[in-house]
C-alpha cells in the first residue's frame, strides 16, 4: 500500500515538474524570425548582416481581421549592422529590438560578391556551428550589395526570401543548398557553384518600374573564394553538366534566318564517365540524355514527317552541345576551375590513379583534358500540331 | 527465480551495443569510409562475443564479477571485480554527460542540465530497483517502436531525395589506414569490447545454451543498423560533414524536408537517443549494483537469481 502511494506521489511529481518546465519556453510573441540573411563586407573589412523579419505585429498578420485595416503596411522589416564577425553584428541587431533573434527559420543567405571574393570560410563556420539554422538553406550571391535583394518587394509572395525559396524549390534556375556548397569544397576535384542573385525590371515593356530580384547567372569559387561568374547561358549549360536540370526548362534553337525551335525538357539526365584511354590519357565522356516536346516551331521544319522531326532533333542536339560547349570552354580556358565536379567523377572512379598524379595536378589538368560531348536527344512529341498553318491562304 | 527470455537478451544486447552510437555514428573519423570500418569492427566484435560467452560457459551460471573470485580466489578476485564495477559506473557517468550535452545543444539550451539529469536518473534507478525482469520487458515493447521510426527515418530520407550514394565513392579512396584507425581502438571497443558487461545478466537468462547464439544474432543485428547509419549519413551530408559533426546522425534526420511540411524531425532523433541511453545506463547501472551484492555478499533476494 505504502509503496503503491509513494509510486503516485512520484509520477505526479514528474508530470508538475515536467510540465512547468520553462526555461526554454519559447513565446512567438518574443521571438523575432528572420526569414533571409545577407552578408556583406563593408569598405573598413567588417561584415554587414542584414536580416530580413516577417512583422508579426497583431494588427498585420492575423487573417480575416486584418483585411479592413489598412493593407499597404510593409509586411517586413530589414534590419542590419555591422560589426568584427557575424556575433559581433548579430547582437548589435538584437540591440535594436524589442525580441530576440531566432535562425531556425532562415531559408536563405545571401552573401554580396565583393566578401563571397575576399572568402566566405567564417560564414561558413558560422552557419555549421550555430544550433538554429540548418544545413538545408538556400545560399546567393549577389551582384554588388546583398542588402539590396533583401530591400526589393516580391511581387506575388509576402517577402523576397520566400519567392527565392519557391523558385529554387520549382527548379527552374540553378539552385546550390549550404550542404552542397560544403561538400563542393571539401570534395576533391570539386570547386563550388553559386547561384547568383541580382535585381531586374519585373515588366520590360516598361508600364510599370516594378523591380524585380531574380538568378541571372552562376558565380563559380575556388575554394571559398570567389573567382568569377557565368552568365545565364553558361550557367544553364552548368546545370545540366552538373545533372540537376529539372522539368520544365525551355531551350531554344536559334537558325540563321532568325528562326527558332522551343522545347520544354521534360527529362534530362547526365553523367559523367572518365575513362583512361590505351595511351593512358584521361578522357572525360559526358553523356546527357534529354527528353523534351517541341512548343514551338518558326522554321519550316514540317514537324508531321518523320525526317522532320530527325531534323528537330538534330537541330536541338547541336543547341545543347553548343550551350554545354560554352560552358566548358568558360571553365576551362577562361576561369581554369572545375566546378562542375569532373575531378571528383575521375577520383571516384580511378581513385590510386588520382592519389598518385592527379590530386595534385588537378588545376592544371582540368585546362587540357578532353572532354567529349554526348547528347541523346529524344523527342517523342511535337506538341498538338502537325504541319504549320499555310502561309499564304491563297494557296 | 528472476529470468528473461533469450529474446529479451537479444533486445537488451541491441540496445546496450547501440547506446550512443545512434548519435555520434560509428567510425565517423574516417570519413567517406566509415561504414567499412563498421563491417570491420562488426566482424571482430563478433570474434569478441564469442570468447566472452566462451569464458561464460565455462564459468557456469556466474556472473562477470564472480568468475573472479571463482578462478583466482578473494584477495585477487575482489579487486578485479571492484575494477569493473568502477569501469561500469565511469561509463554511466559518461552516458550523463553525453545525454547533458546533447540536450542542451539541440533541444533545451537553457534548461539547467540537472533537470533532465535528475529526471532521467530517477527512472533509471526505478527501473534498476524492479529488476531485471522489467527491464527486459520493457526493452521488447519499445524496441519495435523504435525500429520502425528508424525505418520510417530512412524511407523519409529517400523521399527528400536527399541521398545521394555516390558520395560513397571511392571506396578506401584514402587507403585502408585511416579505416583501420577507426577500428581500433575505438570502433572495437565502444560497443563490442563494452559487451562483456553483458555477462551481468547472462546468468539471468532461461535458455542459456542459447546465449552464444543469441549474442551474435544481436550482434549481427546491431552491425547492420550502424551500417544503415553510415551509409546513409554520408550519402546525405557527404563526407566532410559526417566526419567534422559533432553528431552526425542529428544532422542526418534534419536533413529529412518533403514538401515544406514534413520537416525538423530532430525529436524522433532525441527520442533515439534517450532511449538507448536509458538501456545503456539502466544496464550499466544494474551491472554495478549486482556486482557489489555479489562481491560483498549481500543477500537480498529480489536481485539474485538463486
Amino acid at each position: 500500500m505504502m509503496k503503491k502511494r509513494m509510486f503516485i506521489a512520484i509520477i505526479i511529481v514528474i508530470q508538475l515538474v515536467v510540465t512547468g518546465c520553462d526555461f526554454d519556453g519559447v513565446e512567438v510573441g518574443n521571438i523575432a524570425i528572420v526569414s533571409g540573411m545577407a552578408i556583406d563586407q563593408t569598405e573598413d573589412n567588417q561584415v554587414l548582416i542584414s536580416v530580413l523579419i516577417p512583422v508579426t505585429r497583431a494588427s498585420g498578420f492575423g487573417g480575416l481581421s486584418s483585411s479592413s485595416s489598412s493593407s499597404s503596411k510593409e509586411s517586413t522589416v530589414v534590419l542590419s549592422e555591422k560589426g568584427v564577425g557575424v556575433t559581433d553584428a548579430y547582437r548589435k541587431i538584437e540591440s535594436k529590438l524589442s525580441r530576440r533573434i531566432f535562425f531556425s527559420q532562415t531559408a536563405a543567405v545571401f552573401i554580396g560578391q565583393k566578401l563571397a571574393e575576399t572568402g566566405v570560410r567564417n560564414i561558413v563556420d558560422f552557419i555549421s556551428r550555430n544550433d538554429q539554422s540548418h544545413l538545408g538553406l538556400y545560399i546567393f550571391i549577389t551582384k554588388g550589395q546583398a542588402v539590396k535583394i533583401l530591400n526589393t518587394n516580391s511581387l506575388l509572395e509576402r517577402s523576397i526570401v520566400e519567392k527565392f525559396v519557391k523558385q529554387q524549390q520549382s527548379g527552374i534556375d540553378f539552385k546550390t543548398t549550404f550542404l552542397d556548397f560544403i561538400n563542393m569544397v571539401t570534395e576533391d576535384g570539386m570547386n563550388p557553384i553559386v547561384p547568383i542573385a541580382a535585381t531586374e525590371p519585373a515588366d520590360l515593356s516598361g508600364n510599370n518600374n516594378y523591380i524585380n530580384a531574380g538568378i541571372l547567372g552562376a558565380a563559380v569559387f575556388r575554394g571559398y573564394k570567389m573567382i568569377g561568374s557565368l552568365t545565364r547561358r553558361e550557367a544553364r549549360g552548368a546545370v545540366v553538366l552538373c545533372n540537376k536540370c529539372e522539368p520544365g526548362m525551355i531551350a531554344h534553337a536559334i537558325d540563321d534566318s532568325n528562326e527558332i525551335l522551343g522545347m520544354k525538357v521534360m527529362k534530362c539526365d547526365t553523367k559523367i564517365i572518365p575513362r583512361i584511354d590505351e595511351k593512358n590519357k584521361l578522357v572525360i565522356d559526358v553523356v546527357a540524355s534529354v527528353r523534351g516536346y517541341i512548343q514551338e516551331n518558326t522554321t519550316n521544319i514540317d514537324l508531321s514527317t518523320t525526317d522532320g522531326v530527325i531534323a528537330a532533333k538534330q537541330r536541338m542536339k547541336d543547341t545543347y552541345a553548343e550551350t554545354l560547349n560554352i560552358t566548358l570552354r568558360k571553365l576551362q580556358r577562361d576561369l581554369k576551375c572545375d566546378a562542375i565536379g569532373f575531378g571528383a567523377a575521375v577520383y571516384r572512379k580511378y581513385p590510386k590513379q588520382w592519389n598518385e598524379y592527379y590530386s595534385e595536378r588537378w588545376e592544371k589538368e582540368f585546362q587540357n583534358v578532353k572532354i567529349n560531348l554526348i547528347v541523346n536527344m529524344d523527342i517523342p512529341n511535337v506538341g498538338l500540331q502537325g504541319k504549320r498553318f499555310k502561309e499564304n491562304c491563297n494557296d | 527465480m528472476k529470468e528473461i527470455s533469450s529474446y529479451q537478451l537479444c533486445i537488451l544486447t541491441i540496445f546496450y551495443q547501440i547506446g550512443t552510437t545512434i548519435v555520434f555514428g560509428f567510425g565517423a573519423s574516417a570519413g567517406k569510409d566509415a561504414w567499412i570500418s563498421a563491417i570491420i569492427s562488426t566482424i571482430i566484435g563478433c570474434v569478441l562475443i564469442m570468447m566472452y560467452t566462451n569464458i561464460m560457459s565455462i564459468n557456469h551460471g556466474l556472473s562477470l564479477v564472480e568468475w573472479w573470485t571463482e578462478r583466482f580466489g578473494k584477495i585477487l578476485g575482489i579487486p578485479i571485480g571492484w575494477m569493473y564495477m568502477l569501469i561500469m559506473l565511469y561509463e554511466v557517468g559518461r552516458g550523463v554527460g553525453d545525454l547533458r550535452f546533447l540536450i542542451s545543444a539541440t533541444i533545451l539550451p537553457k534548461t539547467s542540465s540537472i533537470v533532465v539529469v535528475v529526471l532521467f536518473m530517477s527512472g533509471i534507478f526505478y527501473a534498476v530497483a524492479a529488476g531485471i525482469e522489467v527491464i527486459g520487458r520493457l526493452g521488447e515493447f519499445i524496441f519495435w517502436t523504435l525500429i520502425l521510426l528508424f525505418m520510417m527515418v530512412i524511407v523519409l530520407l529517400f523521399i527528400s531525395k536527399v541521398v545521394h550514394l555516390n558520395r560513397l565513392l571511392p571506396i578506401a579512396g584514402n587507403g585502408f589506414k585511416p579505416i583501420l584507425k577507426a577500428v581500433w581502438p575505438v570502433g572495437i571497443t565502444q560497443s563490442y569490447g563494452e559487451s562483456i558487461e553483458l555477462a551481468m545478466i547472462w546468468p539471468f537468462v532461461k535458455e542459456k545454451q542459447k546465449i552464444t547464439k543469441i549474442s551474435l544474432w544481436a550482434t549481427i543485428s546491431f552491425g547492420l543498423i550502424i551500417i544503415v547509419i553510415d551509409v546513409m549519413g554520408v550519402a546525405v551530408l557527404g563526407g566532410a560533414v559526417f566526419k567534422n559533426s559533432m553528431y552526425p546522425v542529428f544532422n542526418l534526420v534534419q536533413q529529412i524536408s518533403i514538401g515544406e511540411f514534413i520537416t525538423n524531425l530532430e525529436a524522433i532523433e532525441v527520442l533515439f537517443l534517450l532511449t538507448n541511453i536509458f538501456f545503456k545506463m539502466t544496464i550499466h547501472t544494474f551491472g554495478a549494483s549486482l556486482g557489489v551484492c555479489s562481491v560483498d555478499e549481500i543477500k537480498k533476494k529480489k536481485w539474485r537469481n538463486k
